[in-house]
């Protein structure tokens, strides 16, 4: 017996879908704004459905969606957080007049995806949730079709994106010839009946390597972590700015919560063997992504670098494998898409010489312009290096705290002089803002209020870094209790 | 007794940097409430420390005006505020200093002044907190937020070639301080708690010390800064305005040699035992080797700076000494006990002489707009109380007896002759060199004829510049003559200091 009310959250998102495409071809074009005050509103009334129901949703023990607490939290997370990029995105496409709401509504097909991928308990649900975000995903890029760079970016994505959904359904097919089974528990329990430390040799421990192998190549790609980052700076050159926006931050929450369940709870058995693969990822992330963005001179190409260290940085808590070092990759997970989320809006309402802000030289001299935005993208750029008490510092605490505590000493001086080498590229930002001479005055498409209060709660947030650490510590316990 | 419920601490952090936030919301053309409001934060502050002061009970090394409230409890890291012996001293230097600077920021106009300002408050605020933090976390936190007011400051006021001496600032600074992180977190792993204290207590075999050495020496060299790692300071001083020097030479750097007191002596005295013959050298290159490059400066602000690192050459060797002394006799010991607290007077002194000598500098550049030692002599023909001052300060940065430049030196000195004679031999020189570039600097720019039509030009010393300049000197003889009263405050927690070194041994 399926009961519906688990997966009400999903219906509503649904059900919103379905309604809003019928009653966006009847508005005439001056009430579409109606269609995106509805889409607003379906996302913040499904946020606070699962809010009010948290306790009844985790209730849940089905094998095949899990709706526990751990995926409530990160769906909230994602629903506020889409809300807040629709706004920025409905301020620049109305600003640019490419206003349409068929932008909303595939993004919202994404979303569908995600709240799929982060409540599957089985590898082909799995499967579909990632497939409905990408294919989303192509669409959304190729949106701003007279752009010849646009469509570059979609056709890199979707080629890349095509094989690396290859590379995880063979994996997934391994797996299933392994076991027997696609369900997470089943291949969980399955794993920790081989006994591995003594069959290291055998076929079926090698066999399951080989599965694993190809599942973290085709994560890895989903997530942007070198070297299968080649897709990132083109498409997000490529696109415009608040798609950038959205592939940046939501589908990496997404990506990271596969990436948490598979690997410390799935294949938590074979943690001697992924822990060194992660560990390459992401030191090969961090390296190339810090020192590829220094020579940058594209702000969207250099964060899009900045998002690969940083995603080398959540992988390299992933790697140490204890319960802190995932509790440190989440908290950093959750710094990260707010400050991106923080930065990118902030570049979406600048307009230079009436075309959207493409390269660092377009701000220069911001601070004689506008100081108060120039503070806060100053404010935002620190955090990013990790300079305290800003949240971004603390999120590099956390990561560098688990390395040190399961002795990893080297790694963990990778990773912080990795950090001064990474704040280069950002001072160098700060640096035009500040320090250059106003060259042409920017614009920006709406009042700075939303943007200053969110960045005045992202310093909050740094001062009291004990929110998001509870958040991550709660979440991440109760991952581990079902 | 004061009513210790009041959080003496925070109120003393918070409310310059309250001031400072207050700063950035005032409208930036309305010059007489940026200086209100300015002037009375900071004198707020200066108020708060000295009460801190009256109530501070000098004969005990523990720890006072204890404040702990939880702050980042997935980690168990508190809000631990405290002062001992040594914090309350350098609390002192930066509200005093901090209020001369704000005093004498006035005596020039400029853009945005409000910001300016502002940064100064919030440079002061964070200053006072890595001197009250116990907790490393909290510590690392205000060490850290440093950078970026001073980064803002040299930045966006700066000479020329500002971008590039910031940065340069910026990524040493960071690198230096990104390895004591590990190391802290290192030690707060061993000993499962951030209190710093705790450090204190433990065994760690050798080979981890010197690591553990290696990173807050790398740290806390660069702030002070250390010969090879010192070509940031004369960059960041030639290109700051000329208070951002002041508050750089007189408190910034007095982080550097503060943070060797608390963290490398005792937390690593074994490493510093073994290293010692390696770390004596570099502080005796820096008194010997550094005086002589400050003695071919043609730019006065460079000369000072490099001056600077000669006299924070005497800080580290008086540091460093200490190591020597582990196992030794108690009489050794004392003299060790000497050297520390020569180390301490030597850094409150060149606070003061030092940010009173950047003032002199402004004051000249203010007017002529030169800092070339050859576009002017003769001044003190055209400013006679100026150049009476600035030669005060250049004979007290000679160390002078009966002023206070003369007491840390004399005091470090002694305990160098008790370890080997041959060092004070080496370290004495300064007397001989900081007197050559000091009063070579004076004749040339004070004394001779009057070069020019820049110099007879030059408008008589005003209030708000000379005020700052008298209290600096006025506190600079009171300590030279009676340093006593400084000496006394931090003496229980110098020696119990040295009780820890040792009995770990």
């Amino acid at each position: 017996m399926i009961n519906y009310l688990y997966i009400f959250p999903e219906i509503i998102i649904t059900s919103a879908l379905c309604f809003i495409i019928v009653l966006d071809l009847f508005l005439p074009s001056r009430f579409k704004y109606i269609s995106y005050y509805l889409i607003q509103f379906s996302l913040i009334f499904c946020a606070y459905y699962i809010y009010s129901h948290f306790n009844y949703l985790g209730s849940n023990v089905s094998e095949l969606y899990n709706t526990g607490i751990f995926s409530n939290i990160f769906k909230i997370f994602i629903l506020l957080s889409l809300t807040i990029i629709f706004y920025y995105t409905s301020v620049f496409l109305n600003y640019f007049n490419i206003y349409k709401t068929e932008y909303f509504l595939i993004t919202i097909f994404g979303l569908l995806g995600m709240m799929i991928m982060i409540s599957s308990e089985n590898l082909l649900l799995l499967y579909l949730g990632i497939e409905l975000l990408s294919l989303s995903l192509y669409s959304v890029i190729a949106f701003n079709r007279n752009s010849l760079f646009s469509s570059e970016a979609a056709v890199k994505y979707y080629i890349l994106g095509a094989i690396s959904s290859g590379f995880l359904l063979f994996g997934i097919s391994l797996i299933y010839g392994l076991t027997g089974s696609l369900s997470f528990n089943e291949i969980f329990i399955h794993i920790a009946s081989l006994n591995i430390s003594n069959n290291i040799d055998s076929v079926q421990v090698i066999g399951l390597l080989f599965a694993l192998i190809f599942i973290l190549i085709s994560l890895s790609f989903k997530f942007g972590a070198a070297p299968f980052h080649m897709w990132i700076p083109d498409v997000y050159h490529g696109s415009i700015i608040t798609t950038t926006l959205l592939l940046s931050t939501i589908p990496k929450i997404a990506v990271f919560v596969i990436f948490i369940k598979l690997l410390a709870i799935v294949f938590s058995g074979l943690f001697l063997f992924w822990s060194d693969m992660v560990i390459i990822l992401a030191v090969l992330s961090i390296l190339i992504g810090n020192i590829i963005a220094i020579s940058q001179t594209n702000i969207k190409r250099m964060l899009a670098y900045s998002t690969i260290a940083n995603i080398g940085f959540i992988l390299l808590g992933l790697s140490v494998g204890s319960v802190i070092a995932y509790k440190a990759a989440m908290f950093y997970t959750l710094t990260y898409v707010i400050t991106t989320i923080a930065v990118f809006g902030l570049l979406s309402q600048l307009v230079y010489k009436s075309k959207p802000v493409e390269n660092i030289s377009d701000l220069s001299g911001l601070n004689s312009s506008n100081p108060f935005l120039a503070f806060l993208l100053m404010i935002i750029l620190l955090s990013y290096i990790g300079i305290p008490p800003l949240l971004g510092f603390h999120a590099k605490l956390f990561i560098i705290q688990s390395l040190v505590e399961s002795n990893n000493i080297p790694l963990s001086i990778f990773a912080v002089l990795m950090t001064v080498i990474g704040s280069f590229y950002y001072l160098r930002v700060i640096k035009v803002i500040y320090f250059d001479e106003l060259k042409d005055k920017l614009l920006i498409t709406s009042k700075l209020y939303f943007t200053g209060a969110y960045v005045i709660g992202l310093m909050l947030l740094g001062l009291f870094p004990d929110i998001l650490g509870q958040l991550s510590q709660y979440s991440i316990s109760n991952l581990f209790n079902t | 007794m004061f009513d210790l419920n009041i959080p003496l601490l925070s109120l003393l952090i918070w409310t310059p940097l309250l001031g400072g936030i207050l700063l950035f919301f005032i409208n930036q053309k309305n010059d007489s409430l940026i200086k209100l409001v300015g002037f009375t934060f900071s004198i707020l502050t200066f108020f708060i420390s000295i009460v801190l002061l009256i109530n501070f009970d000098t004969s005990q090394y523990l720890l006072q005006f204890v404040e702990k409230r939880a702050w980042i409890t997935t980690l168990n890291i508190n809000y631990h505020l405290a002062v001992d012996g040594f914090s309350i001293l350098f609390i002192l230097l930066t509200t005093t200093v901090s209020c001369l600077i704000i005093l004498f920021n006035f005596s020039e106009s400029r853009q945005q002044n409000n910001k300016y300002i502002s940064l100064f408050l919030i440079l002061e605020g964070l200053i006072l907190g890595v001197f009250c933090a116990f907790d490393s976390i909290l510590f690392y936190i205000f060490f850290e937020a440093m950078l970026i007011p001073l980064f803002l400051i040299i930045g966006i006021w700066g000479g020329p070639n500002r971008v590039y001496a910031t940065i340069k600032f910026f990524i040493y600074t960071l690198f230096g301080s990104v390895l004591m992180l590990v190391a802290l977190l290192y030690l707060s792993f061993k000993t499962n708690s951030f209190y710093i204290l705790d450090y204190y207590n433990l065994n760690l075999s050798l080979d981890t010390q010197i690591l553990l050495f290696l990173a807050f020496l790398i740290a806390f060299g660069i702030k002070v800064p250390m010969w090879p790692v010192h070509t940031w300071l004369p960059d960041a001083h030639v290109e700051a305005p000329s208070s951002g020097s002041v508050i750089l030479a007189a408190v910034l750097l007095k982080v550097g040699g503060y943070g060797m007191i608390r963290f490398l002596l005792p937390i690593t005295p074994d490493a510093g035992l073994y290293l010692n013959s390696f770390l004596i050298p570099l502080s005796l290159i820096a008194i010997i080797y550094i005086s002589f490059v400050a003695l071919a400066q043609q730019d006065m602000k460079k000369l000072i700076a490099y001056s600077s690192i000669a006299h924070m050459g005497f800080v580290t060797l008086g540091i460093f000494l200490v190591f020597n002394t582990i196992g030794q006799a108690q009489d050794v010991q004392d003299i060790s006990h000497i050297g520390l607290q020569g180390s301490v007077m030597q850094m409150l002194s060149h606070g003061l002489i030092s940010a009173g000598l950047f003032i002199c500098i402004g004051i000249i550049y203010s007017r002529t707009k030169s800092r070339m030692i050859n576009d002017q002599s003769g001044i003190g023909q055209i400013m006679p109380v100026f150049s009476a001052l600035m030669m005060f300060f250049l004979l007290s940065n000679s160390g002078l007896p009966g002023t206070s430049g003369f007491v840390g030196e004399f005091m470090v000195l002694i305990a160098a002759i008790k370890n080997n004679i041959i060092y004070a031999i080496l370290a004495s020189t300064t007397l001989v060199l900081a007197a050559s570039y000091s009063l070579w600097l004076g004749k040339r720019v004070l004394f001779g004829e009057v070069s020019g039509d820049i110099v007879t030009s030059m408008k008589p010393l005003r209030l708000d510049e000379f005020w700052p300049l008298l209290i600096l000197a006025i506190l600079v003889i009171l300590i030279g003559v009676k340093p006593d009263i400084l000496l006394s405050i931090s003496e229980e927690s110098s020696l119990n200091m040295i009780k820890i070194i040792t009995s770990k041994y």
